[in-house]
């Protein structure tokens, strides 16, 4: 007997099942037994919301010249005619064209033209900087340029047909792709802050994965449908408020509300200065801001009042940023040129990033769709549950039960049964090692593993004693030629499986990692020390 | 060893002697039916009646809600029908207790108070699909299967360099799926994506059974009856382990996705009996039996 357990075989699977039970670290207490495996919502219980983004990745083709030309044309009331354009710079020649009108032009489209001689309107610009200038204007939304499968395209955050982009462009363009969903960087970012939300809230346990490539996933455990579509849908509450002292617990003086932020752009570190975000009030949130840092001294001309009297930010009433005002916006708010732009200064990157998040105040940059949703009681869950472990349990006892019938030897019946027991065991481990959920097609998958598990076991029995019957080659050989057999059949399951892995969405996805997995485990870890096993049985 | 119930009983029986042309004929034309029975519906523009693969919620999308420990009422769809002012809630009841399907239009959450409150007792669980995101899983379904396939012909025409096992193995898995499938639509089980996972299962045990099968006739030699006989006894033992697998699952649970998994499963696995060890064992002894005369 002693002699088994120094086989290699056999060795290599009691070792896969004590990482297993490591990894897996089954504990029992009060009746349950507990262990580190992670089961989906609706064996665990709680809610799940799956959200689709809304928005669009197109490329177009498109004579931006004649459109600018249309748009200057439509603010003049006038004609003008396209005087030369290059790839830098493109000029308009126009008639007794008035200050009024050239300020009229700029604040009307939002381009910054240059008037060097009279009559002439000039634009330095780039093609695409002017596609994306026209489409956020006409869109009435946010529009990037993105990079999509080695593809340029632009990304417009909200719901936007092709047609209505089309009708858009008229004569002077046409869509040349349309793509209903937003760029995976979007959906990352958008992933980030609900995450981010969910931190400060205190709910660092709850999982935003982002699925597919356009969906995201929230599960909640233990946590009803309605809490959680208030979670993920309201933003956090935003103030800024200034400080009146530097010591922990200053008083403080509530200045705006994140209502008042009209606009916040990406972080930049412009050459000389540090990394920051540049936010916008609106033009009540500016005077209301300007009154205050005045009245409080947060604007002062002197540099020590000022670091006494800093301006924070609150989201949820945690201090997310504070800093003193610097001279030259101090000055500014001063003199009443303060236009409500400024730049909340981080110094490195990482914090920059944090902070747009928060000015955002949890706003996502594009509308959340739910599109799946979901609520499990924690007692059905739990129910469920049990039943799956009593139905593999079980299953493995019926197989036992046909293997008897079938062979009348406990010989065979001990090994082959140690052995399913073994295989479901090990890809459990494997699944608490790759931190992967266990949901309910996972579980199926874990008994669709045991069943082709048994099939191979099977053959190997039966060429096994088949062989001892008619003096076939040695039993090794015998259960090699087993395995030619269970070889070719595993790897058709699996290439049948690998097509369900790389499935974006994920519900299928679990069951074909289980399966494949399993199998794996199956060939190399279990298949091989029950031939050992078996062999040894029967030659006895 | 060798003196078990199976094998004795198999010493009487030789299945070189059944006439293949039987053992083709007879499940082809159960196949057929089962074929037409699933695409006929389809075909049939104005067909209404109960006899139609029916789409799961995930699918299609819509609201599902399950109510344990609940008996069926009839008159419950009708006043849910009433009050969210919508036509097509089905009420149905399963092991767990009673199932409600309901367009996607009906808000999870409303649906889920008003059942709480008419049923305070029993615990509920509910999800929801969007319509956009059933067209998407359909869709993706689709083609994984199709690659699936694909992969699998490519891998046992390596295996076996020959056309022929690589055509009976998918036959096989064809067969056994059309099938299951044939099933479902007589016994009303919905097409969800518990339902596909259980028909890709299906491909996994088919294939074990009939490379068994390919292997022992294609590549060992001996005697036809002694090699048909023996993959026989460990095909279908096999098989039959499986189902006892297959059906401890069906009785111990009451979710209904598993519950469908498994009725499913014991569809195929006992269609995949008839496929493997008529239909490609009478295919596989023709082409034998022809080839040795020639």
């Amino acid at each position: 007997m002693s002699n088994i357990f120094k086989d290699i075989r056999v060795l290599i699977l009691i070792l896969a099942v004590i990482i297993s039970l490591v990894a897996t670290k089954p504990t029992y207490r009060d009746g349950q037994i507990d262990t580190d495996l992670q089961f989906g919502i609706e064996l665990a219980g709680g809610s799940f919301i799956r959200l689709a983004l809304e928005g669009c990745m197109v490329q177009i083709d498109v004579d931006m010249d004649t459109i600018l030309q249309e748009e200057i044309e439509t603010v003049l009331g006038r004609p003008v005619s396209i005087l030369s354009s290059t790839e830098d710079f493109i000029t308009f020649q126009g008639t007794q064209i008035t200050e009024e009108e050239q300020k009229l032009l700029k604040d009307e489209l939002g381009l910054q033209f240059s008037f060097y001689e009279t009559n002439n309107i000039r634009l330095e610009r780039s093609t695409d900087a002017l596609i994306v200038w026209f489409l956020r204007q006409k869109t009435n939304s946010e529009v990037w340029k993105v990079e999509y499968q080695g593809d340029e395209y632009f990304e417009i955050r909200s719901a936007i047909t092709e047609d209505t982009i089309s009708r858009l462009l008229g004569e002077n363009g046409s869509v040349t792709a349309y793509l209903e969903k937003v760029s995976p960087q979007t959906t990352k970012e958008t992933r980030s802050i609900i995450e981010n939300k969910l931190n400060y809230l205190g709910l660092q346990d709850i999982k935003v994965r982002v699925w597919g490539e356009d969906y995201i996933m929230v599960d909640m455990a233990g946590k009803s449908l309605e809490e959680a579509r208030d979670i993920v849908s309201k933003p956090g509450k935003f103030e800024i408020k200034i400080k009146l002292g530097t010591e922990e617990d200053a008083e403080t003086v509530f200045v705006v509300s994140g209502a008042e932020i009209a606009r916040v752009d990406p972080p930049n570190n412009p050459p000389g200065s540090q990394w920051g975000v540049p936010f916008t009030f609106t033009d009540k949130g500016a005077q209301l801001f300007a009154e205050k840092c005045i009245e409080y001294g947060a604007a002062s001309e002197e540099q020590e009042v000022r670091s006494e009297r800093q301006v924070a930010m609150y989201l949820d009433d945690q201090e997310v940023f504070s800093a003193s005002i610097e001279a030259g916006l101090a000055a500014n708010i001063r003199d009443g040129t303060y236009q409500g732009q400024q730049k909340a200064t981080t110094g490195d990157y990482e914090r920059a990033r944090e902070l747009e998040i928060h000015l955002r105040a949890g706003a996502l940059p594009v509308k959340p769709k739910i599109v799946g949703e979901g609520e499990t009681p924690p007692e059905l869950g739990a129910q469920f549950l049990r039943q799956v472990i009593q139905a593999i349990i079980g299953a493995i006892l019926a197989v036992g039960v046909i293997i008897y019938i079938r062979y009348r030897h406990w010989r065979v019946v001990f090994p082959l049964l140690a052995c399913a027991f073994s295989e479901t065991l090990v890809v459990m481990g494997f699944a608490a090692l790759i931190n992967h959920q266990l949901d309910l097609a996972s579980l199926a998958g874990v008994i669709a593993t045991l069943g082709t598990g048994v099939d191979q076991m099977v053959i190997i029995t039966d060429e096994v004693i088949r062989g001892e019957v008619r003096r076939m080659g040695s039993l090794l050989q015998r259960v090699s030629r087993a395995f030619s057999i269970i070889f070719v059949s595993a790897a058709t399951t699996i290439i049948a499986m690998t097509p369900l892995a790389y499935m974006q969405l994920g519900v299928l996805r679990g069951f074909a990692i289980i399966t494949i997995a399993g199998i794996f485990i199956g060939i190399f870890i279990t298949r091989p020390a029950y031939g050992r096993l078996v062999t040894y049985a029967i030659k006895k | 060893m060798s003196d078990t119930m199976f094998d004795q009983q198999l010493e009487e029986f030789d299945p070189t002697q059944i006439s293949h042309k039987k053992m083709i004929t007879i499940p082809v034309l159960i196949i057929i039916i089962f074929a037409l029975l699933t695409v006929l519906p389809f075909v049939i523009s104005d067909y209404s009646g109960h006899l139609k693969l029916r789409m799961g919620m995930d699918l299609q999308g819509g609201t599902l809600a399950l109510i344990a420990g609940e008996e069926f009422d009839s008159t419950l769809s009708t006043e849910l029908e009433d009050h969210f002012d919508i036509f097509g809630i089905e009420v149905r009841s399963t092991s767990l207790g009673i199932s409600v399907e309901a367009p996607a239009e009906v808000d999870l959450v409303e649906l889920e108070n008003f059942l709480r409150e008419k049923y305070p007792q029993s615990e509920i669980s509910t999800s929801y699909i969007g319509p956009t995101m059933g067209e998407d899983l359909q869709e993706q379904a689709r083609n994984a299967l199709i690659i699936a396939f694909i992969g699998m012909t490519i891998v046992v025409f390596i295996a076996f360099r020959s056309p022929l096992p690589s055509f009976v193995v998918i036959l096989s898995a064809i067969s056994d799926m059309i099938m299951a499938i044939g099933f479902m639509v007589i016994f009303g089980v919905a097409l969800e994506l518990g339902t596909i996972a259980a028909l890709l299962m299906v491909i996994g045990y088919s294939v074990d059974s009939n490379i068994l099968l390919t292997t022992k006739l294609l590549k060992r030699r001996g005697a036809l009856k002694e090699k048909v006989r023996g993959a026989m006894s460990t095909g279908i033992t096999m098989t039959l382990t499986t189902i006892a697998a297959i059906f401890s699952l069906f009785i111990i649970s009451t979710h209904p996705v598993l519950d469908s998994i498994a009725i499913v499963l014991l569809f195929a696995l006992f269609a995949d009996l008839m496929n493997t060890w008529m239909l490609n064992t009478g295919i596989l002894m023709w082409y034998l039996k022809r080839r040795g005369k020639a």
